[in-house]
């Protein structure tokens, strides 16, 4: 199913294909609220929002364009949003949870690997909360998302040089995070 | 770096919704109404409200004040090519700055951000260049720019209708439409919202006076440039 495909024909005015964009966008949205938003409830109503402003600007899509960077810049603007809403309050470190971690690791191997796999996952998963939101993001789409420099630049709203700053910035965090918690091995990026 | 994986990345899967999430979300898109109206459509109205604004700020200016006239009194008495060639580039600039900031981009994202910061920086310096510096005119326009207000005020509550016309055609063209650098976006819709006012104050101000052209002109395009950043993100953003 080719989701820019799907979402041609959604914005052009056929509802019926939403449980199909639905399908196709879902699981990569709701992983990158995850990684954004941290905390699982902060990260549903992320989705939610998002979704519902996918849905509500859909004419706006531009027929050729990725969905799914389209959708990733729009979850990205309303996690923006909702930052600004808190008050400019400090995002505070809390672990994500273990449905989260569950569902990420849920094909693993041995128990033993199961483990070492969690706990790499939940080492990344706080530093990542605890780096500011323009270096998690730039190294979430760059990194894990597997987007290049220039379209990172394109959803951030920057420059591919600033993304590629920042996303160094947060893997040398997370080097870091892992190299204290005993992962010597990790070779730089 | 940018190439590169930390070995790390392959733990982290995509998870999906939990079904209650996929239901919340399924009713709230049921019961909110989306629009319609595609992109391009509004992007063809935009272009034409802003030289349709020109013309509306100029009409607006002759009742406004009254004895103002429509165009510029010595229009027909200007070196031709001089005139037609300084409109020409006034135009070009306005209608760069338009296109960079109301295209989609290859990704539909909007062009590039250094592009938007560019046409967000150049067009009121480039625009007081090409007034400012050996500005044409004629005896006739003389005599009547002295009886203009020196600071011009009056020009520049034209440059502010004309460019809020265009504006909020501009803002409404891309309603909900931005989802990355909004600011950025923002900044240079109002740029160019600036550059047609500037065209408009050219076909109609004969003022050579640097005062006038400073405050009355050149200070109202620059201030669009920032009051589009402040003002239109809300309205860009989904």
């Amino acid at each position: 199913m080719d989701a820019d495909q799907v979402m041609r024909r959604y914005a052009g005015g056929e509802d019926a294909a939403f449980e199909e964009l639905y399908t196709a966008l879902s699981p990569r949205l709701f992983s990158f609220c995850v990684r954004l938003a941290g905390r699982n409830g902060d990260a549903e109503d992320l989705f939610q929002d998002a979704f519902l402003k996918l849905h509500r600007s859909r004419a706006t899509y531009v027929t050729g364009a990725s969905v799914l960077h389209w959708a990733f810049a729009i979850v990205r603007s309303t996690h923006l949003d909702r930052l600004r809403k808190r008050a400019r309050r400090p995002e505070k470190l809390i672990a994500s949870t273990d449905d989260i971690l569950e569902a990420m690791l849920e094909t693993r191997g041995s128990p033993e690997s199961e483990l070492h796999a969690e706990t790499l996952a939940r080492i990344v998963e706080q530093e990542l909360q605890r780096m500011s939101e323009r270096n998690r993001s730039a190294y979430i789409l760059l990194k894990i998302e597997g987007l290049t420099a220039g379209e990172a630049a394109e959803v951030l709203g920057t420059t591919g040089d600033a993304v590629k700053q920042r996303a160094f910035r947060a893997y040398e965090a997370l080097r870091e995070a892992l190299s204290r918690a005993g992962y010597q091995q990790v070779s730089r990026g | 770096m940018a190439d590169a994986r930390p070995p790390f990345d392959p733990l982290i899967t995509p998870a999906a919704p939990p079904r209650e999430v996929a239901e919340r979300v399924r009713a709230a898109v049921a019961k909110t109404p989306a629009s319609r109206s595609t992109v391009p459509r509004r992007i063809a109205l935009a272009l034409v409200a802003a030289p349709s604004a020109i013309l509306l700020g100029l009409l607006g200016s002759c009742l406004v004040f009254r004895g103002r006239p429509l165009f510029r009194v010595d229009l027909w008495l200007l070196p031709e090519a001089a005139f037609a060639v300084r409109l020409l580039v006034l135009v070009l600039l306005a209608t760069i700055a338009t296109g960079l900031a109301l295209m989609p981009g290859r990704r539909g994202l909007g062009v590039r951000v250094s592009l938007l910061l560019i046409a967000s920086l150049a067009v009121a310096p480039l625009y007081t260049l090409l007034t400012m510096v050996e500005p044409i005119g004629t005896a006739v326009g003389d005599a009547a720019a002295r009886a203009l207000h020196p600071l011009g005020l009056p020009c520049a509550l034209v440059a502010f209708t004309v460019g809020t016309l265009a504006l909020s055609a501009f803002g409404l063209a891309l309603r909900r439409a931005v989802p990355s650098a909004p600011v950025n976006r923002a900044a240079a819709l109002g740029a160019a919202a600036g550059g047609w006012a500037g065209v408009a104050l050219f076909l109609q101000c004969p003022a050579k006076n640097t005062l006038h052209l400073l405050v009355g002109h050149s200070l109202p395009v620059a201030a669009f440039a920032l009051l589009g950043a402040i003002v239109l993100p809300r309205l860009l953003k989904p």
